[in-house]
């Protein structure tokens, strides 16, 4: 017999904590921003509109960390009469923090699936308020903005404990939409994974029942997909593509399927995925293939984009079986992160001086990306039975994105009379693994 | 139980879950742990000829030559393969492959070719497997027999005045407020430190040899033992803080001009200072010359301005020239030279004190000036700049030959050896011309 829980209170009331990573978004796209950990807790209380739909709110306390490296040379001592264009030296990071602590208040509208862990999408704005900030950035007196507004999107699953507490693990992603300040275009935002515990049936439904309801036994309408596996994309833009090489990065994420017919099924979700390219040749960018005479670097690097993909996708079930399936479809591909990353190695000119350097790259490339990318997907694969009422489903998807990922800020050329086509497209083939599991539907 | 409902409700289906969230934490998380930015400089070398750059040599002169060799990562010795070539001025080297093998420092000799002002000596570095990693220059200057030989180095390329004492030979000259003194070649020069000659801007020199300087701050020092010793004369405008405008006429009177003070002079090298009547500061500043009578003549840098007088400067009476006259010249035949610049340039003569005046000589230069050194006599000849158009030759002053076009001049010295030093009108490069005959 498999059971689900049924959850009739209207109003829940919790607690949550944990640890938020700093992703500040825009900026400099030289040098790296860390990943940096910072406390987060709040209060919510949340309103069960019926058993998928809700509304949340709170208030929020969380405190982002940030810290920026890029570097200088040390040119050090030289012989006398010495000099040379480019100066050899030791390179020191030169790192630079600050941190800025924040009385949020999120507003959330909830899409829940009633399995056991209930599986929470949210997404919702935030009004937040500076409480505390460094009072020194790179070296300046620094005067943030003392407000901030942006969006929240969440996901997360809930434990029921008793009857009246339940235990959540969330993770959130949120995004500011204000400079931090009016000479920076650089814009708050983090990931942060908390833990909460939730009261609940402050007010209860009309029918009472907090009960965990015995499910029927009829074959399921709805059924969830944990899906992960590897995305294998390059570069199928207009200029120089065969330059470019193949990125690997993962794809994780959640489809909800829901059978249209005895063939025909309509599938959403969210997946988390890493796309890019790679490029290993001679270049006077790090991360992409260009040079005016000589190329400077000899680069060996990976641009990578990380996105929050949202398919809408038909899935087609042909023989009686249901094992094969076709999907197809557009997608939404929502910017999360970019980055570039790899080695570069170069030889300054300088008459009378020879010099070789490697310099570890790191750039943060999220300011040059657009926020967003379309494409369309289509996959095939097969699923079989796996531990009676699962399914394990395999699939090959091939995505292809549409249009210039790059922001027209990063490539001013293509305004120009001389645009010779877009610098990067992103494409991909995913070998995707997923777990179907099953969810009924309370009568 | 607490728990009893959820141990009921699908157990393996909440671990899964579970797992599935951390295992994703975990594939996000990995991927950001990356090594931060850095540099690490894997090898420097540099390669510098000791010898410095741009050294004066005579033609066809051998210069030995050594190439450091610097590693800057490390004090390892690394064998390279250094091929010498000779590119630019002719000559040879006499070793046009090293290998330096775990020398630090390698020597050469180069011997520079005889026809060619510029020289250059390259030396391409190699590693020892023949890969090519930098080259580096050492270039020369060798100055020759009757050819103009331009130079833009300093000190002398920015020189702004000079003065020669063809008697003691010594030639003094100033550039970027320094005073330097001629060495043992005529374009080698070394720097005068004597103090009192502080921030020297114009230098003249009498009949009897005496050098005068007048300085940036107004002061006008001399030396009477040929650049020596200095000592200040007393101070032309007491409260005059800036400069002033000096000419030494062929009577030793020193003359100093300067916009809204009266002009003055000093019979005496500079002791005392005597006003110059008939408000002859209106005229600006200008030339001076005593004729055997005692009648002085003058003309200011302002246009038309020829006065004589003849009560030894105290009133002064305008003479008329032709056109926009703005120089002039008395010859030891005691005839009077005007240069005007009235639509082009032109020479005039006056052999009845201004009365009548005789065209010479016209050209049309490319730009006109206040004209410094304009008449300079060498041995029999003298040598006219025009400035925007060139050099002029005459043994007469009658008769003219063009001796160089160069319409980027503006003044022309020659020094105690009779060397010409011709400047161009941007202050940056000179000309010297060493006539063998």
């Amino acid at each position: 017999m498999y059971c689900t829980a049924g959850w009739s209170q209207k109003i829940t009331a919790g607690y949550y904590g944990g640890v938020n990573i700093s992703d500040i978004h825009g900026g400099s796209i030289s040098g790296k921003w860390k990943f940096k950990p910072g406390p987060v807790q709040g209060l919510y209380v949340d309103y069960s509109i019926n058993r998928i739909f809700g509304v949340r709110t709170g208030i929020n306390y969380s405190t982002l960390n940030y810290e920026h490296i890029s570097g200088y040379q040390d040119y050090g001592y030289y012989p006398p009469d010495y000099i040379p264009a480019f100066l050899p030296g030791p390179y020191y990071p030169f790192n630079e923090f600050t941190d800025f602590s924040f009385i949020s208040f999120p507003a959330l509208v909830r899409l829940s699936v009633p399995s056991v862990p209930r599986l929470d999408l949210m997404a919702g704005i935030y009004n937040a308020f500076l409480v505390d900030h460094s009072e020194f950035y790179n070296n300046i007196d620094y005067k943030p903005s003392k407000y901030d507004f942006g969006l929240l999107y969440s996901i997360g699953l809930t434990l029921p404990l008793t009857d009246r507490l339940e235990a959540s693990l969330n993770t959130r992603y949120s995004t500011g939409s204000k400079g931090i300040d009016k000479f920076d275009e650089t814009r708050h935002g983090s990931m942060d994974f908390t833990f909460g515990l939730a009261w609940k049936g402050i007010l209860k439904s009309k029918e009472g029942n907090d009960d965990y309801q015995v499910q029927d036994s009829i074959p399921e309408k709805i059924y969830l997909i944990y899906t992960g596996g590897i995305n294998a994309s390059w570069n199928s833009g207009d200029r120089d593509k065969e330059r470019y090489s193949v990125n690997y990065g993962p794809s994780l994420g959640l489809l909800v399927n829901y059978r249209l017919s005895g063939q025909t099924s309509f599938r959403t979700g969210v997946t988390f995925d890493v796309t890019g390219y790679s490029l290993r040749d001679s270049s006077d960018s790090f991360n992409r293939y260009i040079f005016s005479g000589e190329a400077y670097y000899h680069v060996n690097t990976k641009m990578s984009v990380d996105y929050l993909t949202i398919p809408l996708l038909i899935s087609f079930h042909p023989g009686s079986g249901g094992r094969v399936f076709i999907n197809t479809g557009p997608f939404v591909g929502i910017k999360l992160n970019a980055r570039c990353k790899g080695e570069a190695y170069y030889n300054p000119e300088s008459s009378g001086t020879y010099s070789r350097y490697r310099r570890v790259v790191y750039d943060d490339m999220e300011g040059a990306i657009k926020n967003n990318n379309f494409g369309w997907i289509v996959e095939g694969g097969l699923a079989t039975p796996l531990f009676g009422r699962l399914a394990l489903e395999c699939g090959l998807q091939f995505r292809r994105g549409f249009g210039e990922i790059y922001d027209d800020t990063y490539l001013p050329e293509n305004g120009s009379f001389y645009n010779e086509g877009t610098v990067f497209e992103n494409s991909s083939v995913s070998l995707r693994i997923g777990v179907r599991v099953p969810v009924k539907v309370v009568k | 139980m607490v728990f009893n409902k959820l141990q009921n409700t699908a157990p393996k289906i909440r671990k899964f879950g579970l797992r599935i969230l951390i295992l994703s934490s975990f594939l996000v998380v990995i991927p950001l742990c990356s090594p931060d930015p850095s540099i690490e400089l894997l090898e420097s070398y540099s390669f510098i000829f000791e010898n410095q750059q741009g050294q004066r040599y005579n033609p066809g002169e051998k210069i030995d030559v050594a190439l450091q060799i610097y590693n800057n990562k490390e004090p390892v010795v690394t064998p390279f393969k250094i091929v010498f070539t000779v590119s630019e001025g002719g000559g040879s080297i006499a070793r046009e492959t090293v290998l330096n093998e775990d020398a630090t420092r390698i020597t050469n000799e180069w011997t520079l070719g005889p026809n060619s002002l510029d020289h250059k000596l390259k030396a391409d570095i190699f590693r020892a497997n023949g890969e090519y990693m930098t080259s580096v220059f050492l270039t020369a200057l060798t100055l020759r027999e009757n050819e103009w030989d331009a130079v833009s180095e300093k000190p002398d390329g920015t020189i702004t005045d000079l003065a020669a004492d063809t008697v003691a030979g010594v030639t003094l000259m100033i550039s970027n407020g320094t005073l330097y003194r001629q060495g043992e070649k005529y374009y080698l020069w070394e720097k005068v430190t004597h103090p009192v000659p502080e921030s020297p801007r114009t230098i003249e020199i009498d009949s009897r040899g005496t050098f005068y300087v007048s300085t940036w701050n107004g002061e006008i020092v001399k030396s009477s033992d040929h650049g020596v010793s200095w000592q200040k004369c007393t101070k032309p405008y007491p409260d005059n803080p800036y400069y002033v405008f000096m000419d030494v006429a062929n009577d030793d009177y020193i003359w100093v001009f300067k916009f809204e003070y009266p002009t003055v002079f000093s019979s005496d090298e500079g002791v005392t200072w005597q006003t110059a009547g008939s408000s002859l500061s209106s005229f600006g500043f200008g030339d001076v010359f005593r004729l055997k009578s005692g009648t002085l003549l003058f003309h200011g840098s302002n246009c038309c301005s020829l006065n004589r007088s003849d009560d030894n400067g105290l009133t002064w009476t305008h003479i008329t020239t032709p056109g926009a006259s703005t120089k002039l010249y008395v010859n030891d035949r005691e005839e009077i030279f005007i240069c005007n610049q009235d639509g082009g340039f032109a020479i005039f003569k006056s052999t009845d004190m201004g009365v009548t005046f005789t065209m010479l000589f016209g050209c049309f230069p490319q730009f006109g000036t206040t004209m410094d050194n304009i008449f300079n006599k060498w041995d029999d000849y003298y040598y006219i700049l025009v400035p925007g158009y060139g050099i002029l030759k005459s043994y007469d002053l009658d008769h003219y030959e063009v001796y160089w076009i160069n319409n980027e001049l503006n003044n022309l010295f020659i020094d105690h050896n009779g060397v010409l030093i011709a400047r161009d009108w941007n202050n940056k490069t000179i000309y010297y011309r060493n006539n063998s005959d």
